[in-house]
C-alpha cells in the first residue's frame, strides 16, 4: 500500500506561514553569531558580542532588572488572580457580572491609558517613581491575564471536590491547599508564565513608571536600536530567549505539569 | 457510643430547610438504629439529596435538630463530623492515586504512616481493588470509581455513612454486582447506612428500612415490605409500584378492617389503617389478582400482554374506565393470551389495601 498523499498546497502554505512567523527569531539568532560591528556587515561567526555584553555593567543591571520585577509582578498578579477567582463566587450573580467586568477593563483598555492613569496618580501621591511603580503597572494588567486562566480552570473544578473535602474532615484552609490548589496548578503555572512574559518584555507601562533609575531590558534595547542597530542587541534578544526557554523547560521539568493537570494518559492494565 | 440501645445512632428532629418561600425539606423526624442500611426513596427534587447534605453538613438546616451518637451536631461543621459521604459522581480526587484518595482523610485525621498504610490495604481489599492503588481515578472504570469512593469514606470509621445514588451513573448489571456488593460490605462492617435513591427496587432490595419522601415531607417510614404492602398514601402506592388505584364506597369500617364497594368486583372485606372517609381508595397491587379465561370475578378486556420471562405483565381494561395492570407469574397466565380477549379477574379481599383519599 502506498503511503497516503498529503495534499501539496495546504502543505505549502502551512510551511510559509510558520516560516514567516520564524524567520525575525532565525535572524536575531543568526545575527548574534556576527563578528562584524554592524548587523549589515558579516564579517563571520563568533560569540564576541555575547562576551560585550555579559562585560557590560548597564546591559546586566537592566537584565535583573527585568526579572526582578518580572518575578515580582508575577507572584503579586497570580496571588490576585487566585483570590478573586475565589472571591468572585461568594458574590452575588450581579455583583459577579460587575466584578468580572473590572477584570475585563483592564484587559481591555489600551495600556496607554492605565499607564497614564498609573503615573498620574502616583506622581498625585508623591510615590517615587523606581521598581515598585513599575511592578504595579505590570501587575494591574498581568493580573487579568492571570484571572481570566485561573477562573477559566476554576469553572471547570467543581464545588463537588471542595464538599468531598470537607467531608472527609478537612478544614477550609487545608482543603484549599490539598484539593484546590493542586487541581488549579495547570492554570496557576499558565498564569505565572504568561505574567512574566507579558511584565518581561512591556515597554510602554515601563517607560511611564520606571523612573530615571529603573532601566528595563527592553528600554535599554529601544534606546541601543534608537542609536545604531549593533549586533549587541541581537546577542541581548538571544539571551533572553535561551533563558526564557531554559527556565520554563526546567519548569516542566521540576513541576511536572503534565502529572499535575492529570492529563498524562496511561494504559489500562 | 450506642452500647445500651438508649439512643438511636442518628437522630433528626423537626429538621427544616428552606431557600426564601421555597421549602425544600419539611419537619424531618427520624431516628437510625446502629448498623441499620436506611434508604430514602422519591422522585427527583423531593428533598432527598437535601437531607443527606444537612446530615453531612454541607448544608445549613433553617431548623430542626440533628442528633449524632447523642451529640447535638446540628451547627457542627462537615468537616468535624464523624459522618462521611459517597457522592453521586464519586468526586474523587483527580490528582491522586486510589491509595493517596483512601489516605486523604486519614491524614487529616493525623494518621501515622504505617497505620495508614495498612488501612488503605485493608479497604483495598474490601472493595476488591488490591493491585490499583497506584492508578489515576480516570485509568477505572465507573464501577471501580464507586468502590474507591466508597473505600475513601468507609475507611474513617463513621458512625453513619451516607450514600447519595451511588449507583445512578452504572449500566443495570455493573448496578446489581454493586447492590451485592454494598449489602455485603454493610454486613461486614456493621456501620449505618443512609441510602438515597430514586430507585425503589433498588431501595427494597438492600434496605432494612426505607423512608418515601415526597415534595420535602417524609411520608412514611417502614420496612421495604411494609411500606409496599401498606402504603400510607396514594404517592406511596404509586411510587413503590401499587399503581392500580379504585376509588370504592365505603360501607362499614372496623379498627383493621373495611367493607368497601369496589368498582366491577363489589363488596370486600379488606385490610386497613383506619381514618377512612366515606370513599376510599383501594390499592390492587398487581401481583394480587388472578387472571383467567372463564371463572368467577369481574370482566375485563385484554389490552396488552408483555412477556417478561419468570412474570408476564398484562393490562386490562373493564367497563366504568377501570384499567388494571396485572403481574402474574408466566406459568398461570392462559396459553396464546392476546390482545382483545375476555377474561375475568379476581382479587381477594385480604391481598388489597384500603387508604384514605388524598
Amino acid at each position: 500500500m502506498k503511503a497516503r498523499k498529503r495534499p501539496l498546497f495546504p502543505t505549502i502554505v502551512l510551511g510559509a506561514v510558520l516560516l514567516l512567523l520564524n524567520l525575525p527569531i532565525l535572524a536575531v539568532a543568526i545575527n548574534s553569531l556576527n563578528a562584524g560591528d554592524t548587523v549589515t556587515d558579516w564579517t563571520g561567526v563568533s560569540l564576541r558580542w555575547f562576551g560585550e555584553i555579559i562585560g557590560d555593567d548597564r546591559i546586566r543591571a537592566a537584565f535583573w532588572n527585568s526579572v526582578v520585577i518580572g518575578l515580582l509582578a508575577t507572584v503579586v498578579s497570580v496571588v490576585i488572580g487566585v483570590m478573586t477567582t475565589l472571591a468572585a463566587r461568594l458574590l452575588p450573580k450581579r455583583a459577579q457580572t460587575a466584578f468580572t467586568l473590572t477584570t475585563y477593563a483592564r484587559l481591555i483598555l489600551p495600556e496607554v491609558v492605565t499607564a497614564v492613569g498609573l503615573y498620574l496618580l502616583f506622581s498625585y501621591l508623591g510615590i517615587g517613581f523606581g521598581v515598585a511603580t513599575v511592578v504595579v503597572g505590570h501587575a494591574l494588567f498581568c493580573s487579568a491575564y492571570a484571572t481570566v486562566v485561573i477562573q477559566a480552570r476554576y469553572a471547570g473544578i467543581s464545588d463537588r471536590y471542595a464538599d468531598a473535602a470537607a467531608d472527609l474532615g478537612a478544614r477550609p484552609m487545608r482543603a484549599f491547599r490539598r484539593v484546590t490548589v493542586p487541581l488549579l496548578a495547570p492554570a496557576l503555572f499558565v498564569s505565572a508564565l504568561l505574567s512574566f512574559a507579558f511584565s518581561f518584555d512591556d515597554v510602554l507601562s515601563t517607560t511611564f513608571l520606571s523612573g530615571p533609575d529603573t532601566e528595563t531590558l527592553p528600554i535599554l534595547m529601544m534606546g541601543m536600536i534608537r542609536q545604531h542597530v549593533t549586533p549587541e542587541v541581537n546577542a541581548i534578544a538571544a539571551t533572553v530567549m535561551i533563558v526564557t526557554l531554559a527556565a520554563v523547560a526546567l519548569l516542566v521539568a521540576v513541576t511536572n505539569v503534565r502529572s499535575v493537570a492529570g492529563t498524562r494518559d496511561r494504559p489500562q492494565s | 457510643m450506642n452500647q445500651s440501645g438508649e439512643w438511636a445512632v442518628l437522630e433528626l428532629r423537626r429538621l427544616r430547610r428552606s431557600y426564601g418561600d421555597k421549602v425544600v425539606v419539611e419537619g424531618i423526624d427520624l431516628a437510625l438504629e446502629d448498623g441499620e442500611f436506611f434508604s430514602l426513596i422519591g422522585p427527583s427534587g423531593c428533598g432527598k439529596t437535601t437531607t443527606l447534605r444537612m446530615i453531612a453538613g454541607l448544608e445549613n438546616s433553617t431548623s430542626g435538630t440533628i442528633v449524632l451518637e447523642g451529640r447535638d451536631v446540628t451547627g457542627m461543621p462537615a468537616y468535624d463530623r464523624n459522618v462521611h459521604t459517597v457522592f453521586q459522581n464519586y468526586a474523587l480526587f483527580p490528582h491522586l492515586t486510589v491509595a493517596e484518595n483512601i489516605a486523604f482523610g486519614l491524614k487529616e485525621k493525623h494518621g501515622k504512616g504505617r497505620d495508614v498504610r495498612d488501612k488503605v490495604q485493608h479497604m483495598l481489599k474490601l472493595v476488591e481493588l488490591a493491585g490499583r492503588e497506584h492508578a489515576r481515578p480516570r485509568e477505572l472504570s465507573g464501577g471501580m470509581q464507586q468502590r474507591v469512593a466508597l473505600a475513601r469514606a468507609l475507611v474513617l470509621d463513621p458512625a453513619v455513612l451516607l450514600l447519595d445514588e451511588p449507583l445512578g451513573a452504572l449500566d443495570l448489571r455493573l448496578r446489581r454486582q454493586m447492590q451485592l456488593l454494598l449489602k455485603q460490605i454493610q454486613h461486614e462492617v456493621g456501620i449505618t447506612f443512609v441510602y438515597v435513591t430514586h430507585d425503589q427496587e433498588e431501595a427494597f432490595s438492600m434496605s432494612d428500612r426505607v423512608g418515601v419522601m415526597d415534595q420535602g415531607v417524609l411520608v412514611q417510614v417502614g420496612t421495604p415490605r411494609d411500606v409496599y404492602g401498606r402504603p400510607a398514601t396514594p404517592f406511596v402506592a404509586d411510587f413503590v409500584g401499587a399503581r392500580n388505584q379504585l376509588t370504592a364506597k365505603v360501607i362499614a369500617q372496623e379498627a383493621d378492617t373495611a367493607d368497601v364497594d369496589i368498582p366491577l368486583f363489589g363488596r370486600r372485606r379488606a385490610p386497613t389503617a383506619g381514618g377512612l372517609g366515606s370513599e376510599a381508595i383501594v390499592i390492587i397491587r398487581p401481583e394480587v389478582a388472578t387472571l383467567a379465561r372463564s371463572g368467577t370475578g369481574a370482566k375485563f378486556t385484554v389490552e396488552d400482554v408483555s412477556f417478561q420471562g419468570p412474570q408476564t405483565s398484562v393490562l386490562v381494561q373493564g367497563g366504568a374506565g377501570v384499567s388494571l395492570t396485572l403481574v402474574r407469574p408466566s406459568h398461570t397466565i392462559p396459553a396464546g393470551l392476546v390482545r382483545g380477549e375476555q377474561v375475568v379477574v379476581d382479587i381477594a379481599g385480604e391481598d388489597l389495601w384500603v387508604i384514605p383519599t388524598r
